[in-house]
């Protein structure tokens, strides 16, 4: 049973989630998502915002405005710390100092098995094409 | 002085859906009074992997992150899972994180 058959099977039981926010430079997003997604994430949403930590820094008189992406994963609690580790790991953005990441627990959750259905619908019909592809070759 | 633990009067709901979504949960929020919510529009990539093939793996999310008074809560989210379609026909992500604290003035705002 794969990652999303057992998320989908797990349908009646209660399942404790957490949510991973990792804020890191603009352009970035995609290196977290992927390391997230690597480490067995379904998805994320990326938000955009602006960092005021070094509001006073300026570069040759003109002040910078450090454009930030804010990356919000919704986790199982026991995948948490995996996909945590592979996103300080891979981005290696937090060594830097250039990206933070936490976790907050959420208590409760909608919609996340309609989305692993949903999902799980269109794997089903990716293979299906796929496989017609091949046939049609 | 002294600190007096209490349990938080609110709590945060955060929806996410595609885009446009948010309108329809703002007016239901308005309408019931629940003010302090905010929207956030952003990008959804829950469907990569497959709608990378195709070359649209990600899509335009509304994000509203709005305080609702505890008491309340399973009646909002019930009707705010309606509003969204969660858990019928439509992509969607409801889920509820719960307060640590609160600061005062906002509390007497949200009263």
């Amino acid at each position: 049973m794969n990652k999303l058959e057992s998320l989908v099977s797990n349908k009646n039981e209660k399942v404790d989630y957490d949510l991973i926010v990792a804020v890191i430079g603009r352009g970035f997003a995609d290196y977290v998502v992927s390391s997230a997604r690597d480490a067995g994430a379904t998805g994320a949403t990326v938000l955009y915002g602006r960092g005021i930590a070094d509001a006073d820094k300026q570069v040759m008189g003109i002040s910078l405005q450090p454009e930030k992406e804010i990356v919000l994963i919704l986790v199982k609690k026991e995948e948490r710390r995996k996909i945590m580790q592979e996103i300080a790991d891979k981005t290696s953005l937090m060594e830097e100092g250039r990206a933070i990441c936490f976790s907050l627990p959420v208590s409760e959750v909608y919609g996340i098995k309609r989305v692993a259905e949903q999902k799980k619908e269109q794997i089903r019909k990716a293979k299906e094409l796929q496989k017609k592809k091949r046939l049609d070759k | 002085m002294k600190i007096t633990k209490i349990k938080a009067p609110f709590t945060m709901l955060i929806a996410i859906g595609d885009r446009g979504s948010a309108n329809n949960v703002e007016q239901y929020l308005n309408e019931n009074k629940y003010f302090g919510g905010i929207v956030f529009m952003g990008k959804g990539t829950a469907e990569s992997d497959i709608a990378d093939i195709f070359g649209f793996g990600i899509s335009d999310r509304d994000i509203i992150a709005c305080l609702i008074p505890v008491e309340n809560k399973e009646k909002i989210i019930k009707d705010i899972n309606k509003i969204t379609g969660v858990e019928t026909d439509r992509y969607g992500l409801n889920f509820v994180i719960d307060l640590q604290s609160a600061s005062s003035n906002l509390l007497e705002i949200l009263k």
